[in-house]
């Protein structure tokens, strides 16, 4: 063991350094005092103050979260419902159907955003429905989260199978019973984290985003995009980390709902 | 001459038992209960045509290595799967095709039984809030029940922290605080060292003293099942080898597959010779056997392939006064178990296990090596269809 360390504790300590040093810089610059220079010329708020002080950041970051918040909620429901389906019953195709869930995670962001634009446009022109706005984004969103909740819940039925159910039922409790009792509860901490990563996973795209959005849905990663396009970055660099403190947060909370030991078994 | 205990030894050795249970009601009745799991080429039949009585305060233990189709007989049981085709009769009632949570049965599961988010306490009243109980009701059984399993103190626990014997105790507790009318325990034991073995298994006789239910445990493990059983049942590929209390089992084994897997046995395969009254003679690999036969045995005399069978504890070996089947043979292997020693003898091929009890202050005397001579008492050999 010890032996290794040597050879991988700096493997190791390059590749974070490759991930979350260019994430520390931008954190450490929101605090900068500098104006538009990578130099550390002491700590300073006024770049959140600007932020807070800019209608377009503030919509922005409203967007975003309205959008991560009610496209997870949506795909939280639909994608606890097809989990859980898939883990319970038997259908013809339902092989099939297990492949294709994950393929949404193979498919490169900009065919899936292509993809939906077209279909909205299609169905604007032929049934006027759908203006490129909200209502698009959060449909798209959904999309791409369905599968990341599915996936995730039927892992978590997968552990015991149905062996609780069983139990319940030798004791007394009607397939009702057992769901409410039962299923739920054990099902719960996949619910949360499925939940908590469409969230994360909708506050952070990009691609999908930009190609249903419409003119007042502006979000963040859009907002950051094309202010980088016209050179300001200061502000930016406050919009961000926040981002990532909220993206974080919710990760945090994955992981300890994860490891809980509550919900462990012997 | 009429001397009772020989008619009766007789009658047992035919298959009809002396049955201590005879005149108890029955509560569970199983009439040609089958189960077919899987579907098309993975189909198999892990059921087959079983039939069993279970009477009151009877302890049944289904004995059968793995894959024997004892888990899915309990299944049946407690209404898990439904038997196609078969019946299931729980106090003359037709429980067949109603499920799980309609039955009076309560299962120990193998298992990952207890709820993981609930504590030992709601666990163990879960059946009883199922009955809507009152919560008082419920509070004061659920007390009695942990009081009786000792398990008071963990009480509020999750089941991930309790430890093993814990953990099926809190099992039992949640399974009889419901007053099932059986009671089904799928291999309890497993998994727990011999000791919390020994506690369990006479924690379960305490209490199957004190109820009049029955109680069904299943087990790969013969020596759980000759400890606490009135009934053993040997099942095997789906179906009941034999079943009687665990001294016919041990005595009179019906087939090979008994004789092997209850205790140890010599098979020693032949042919059938001739029969001279009760006195059957067969031909094998060692020399000519001659074996005894109460006459009730006549049919399976018949049978031109047989097996002979005897424990290993019943060979005699070195013993001066034998004269019937003595064979000449040499000791492969010497095992000393304080109480027994255990011996390997080779023979014309034939390796032949004795157990000869350590006389005492006197220290064994076998090695590996030494000739030496053994015989079977031709009445405590048992003829049986070579399978």
């Amino acid at each position: 063991m010890k032996k290794y360390l040597a050879i991988t504790g700096p493997i190791a300590a390059g590749i974070y350094c490759f991930l979350y040093l260019p994430i520390l810089v931008i954190v450490l610059n929101s605090f900068n005092s500098a104006r538009g220079e990578y130099e550390w010329k002491g700590f300073d708020l006024r770049w959140y103050r600007t932020l807070f002080a800019d209608e377009a950041a503030l919509s922005a970051l409203q967007n975003s979260l309205v959008l991560a918040t009610t496209s997870a909620a949506i795909a939280t429901v639909i994608g606890t419902l097809l989990g859980y389906g898939l883990n319970r019953y038997r259908f013809p195709g339902k092989r099939t159907f297990n492949g294709f869930l994950h393929l949404p995670a193979y498919v490169p962001d900009i065919v899936l955003a292509s993809a939906l634009l077209l279909f909205f446009t299609l169905l604007r022109q032929r049934a006027g429905w759908l203006a490129p706005g909200m209502t698009t984004m959060i449909l798209a969103h959904v999309t791409m989260q369905i599968p990341i909740v599915a996936i995730i819940v039927r892992a978590r039925l997968e552990i015991w199978g149905d062996s609780y159910e069983e139990a319940a039922a030798d004791l007394g409790a009607s397939p009702t019973k057992r769901f409410r009792m039962i299923t739920v509860p054990l099902m719960k901490p996949g619910v949360i984290a499925g939940g908590l990563l469409a969230f994360t996973l909708s506050l952070g795209d990009f691609v999908v985003s930009l190609f249903t959005a419409g003119p007042g849905s502006k979000t963040v990663p859009i907002l950051v995009y094309q202010k980088i396009g016209s050179g300001h970055t200061n502000d930016l660099n406050a919009l961000s980390t926040l981002i990532i403190a909220i993206s974080a947060l919710t990760a945090i909370i994955v992981a300890l709902i994860q490891s809980s030991r509550r919900y462990q078994d012997t | 001459m009429d001397i009772p205990g020989l008619q009766a030894e007789k009658l047992t050795r035919s298959g009809e038992r002396r049955d201590p249970f005879a005149d108890r009601t029955t509560i569970l009745e199983l009439r040609g209960v089958t189960k077919v799991l899987g579907r098309g080429k993975d189909a198999r039949i892990a059921v087959n045509e079983i039939n069993l009585v279970a009477r009151e305060g009877e302890f049944i233990t289904i004995l059968g290595p793995r894959g024997c189709g004892k888990t899915t007989l309990l299944r049946l049981i407690a209404g898990l799967d439904i038997p196609e085709p078969g019946a299931i009769f729980i106090d003359k009632t037709d429980y067949s095709h109603l499920p799980a949570h309609r039955r009076p049965v309560n299962t120990v599961f193998k298992h990952f039984g207890l709820f993981p988010h609930l504590s030992v306490s709601e666990n163990v009243g879960f059946g009883l809030r199922m009955k809507r109980l009152k919560s008082h009701e419920i509070a004061r059984e659920v007390m009695a029940a942990l009081q009786l399993l000792d398990l008071v103190e963990v009480a509020q626990r999750k089941p991930g922290q309790l430890n093993r014997g814990e953990h099926q105790r809190a099992a039992l507790a949640r399974a009889l605080v419901c007053e099932p009318r059986v009671l089904l325990l799928d291999e309890p034991m497993d998994g727990l060292d011999l000791k919390l073995r020994g506690e369990l298994l006479s924690k379960l006789r305490e209490l199957q003293h004190n109820l009049t239910i029955p109680f069904i445990l299943c087990t790969e493990d013969q020596e759980e099942a000759l400890a606490v059983s009135d009934t053993i049942v040997v099942m095997n590929e789906g179906r009941i080898e034999q079943a009687g209390p665990a001294s016919q089992l041990y005595e009179y084994p019906a087939n090979p597959f008994v004789a092997g897997f209850v205790g140890r046995c010599n098979l020693i395969e032949g042919r059938f010779l001739y029969r001279e009254g009760a006195e059957v003679v067969v031909e094998t690999k060692l020399g000519k056997i001659s074996c005894s036969l109460p006459d009730t045995d006549a049919e399976k005399a018949d049978q031109n392939e047989v097996s002979l069978a005897i424990r290993p504890e019943k060979v005699l070996v070195n013993d001066e006064e034998s004269v019937d089947n003595r064979f000449g043979g040499m000791i492969t292997e010497v095992e000393y178990l304080g109480s027994e020693t255990r011996l390997r003898i080779r023979s014309n091929e034939v390796v032949v296990r004795a157990a000869v009890p350590n006389p005492r202050l006197r220290l064994q005397t076998w090695k590996a090596g030494d000739n030496v001579f053994f015989s079977f008492p031709p009445d405590n050999l048992i003829l049986m269809d070579a399978r």
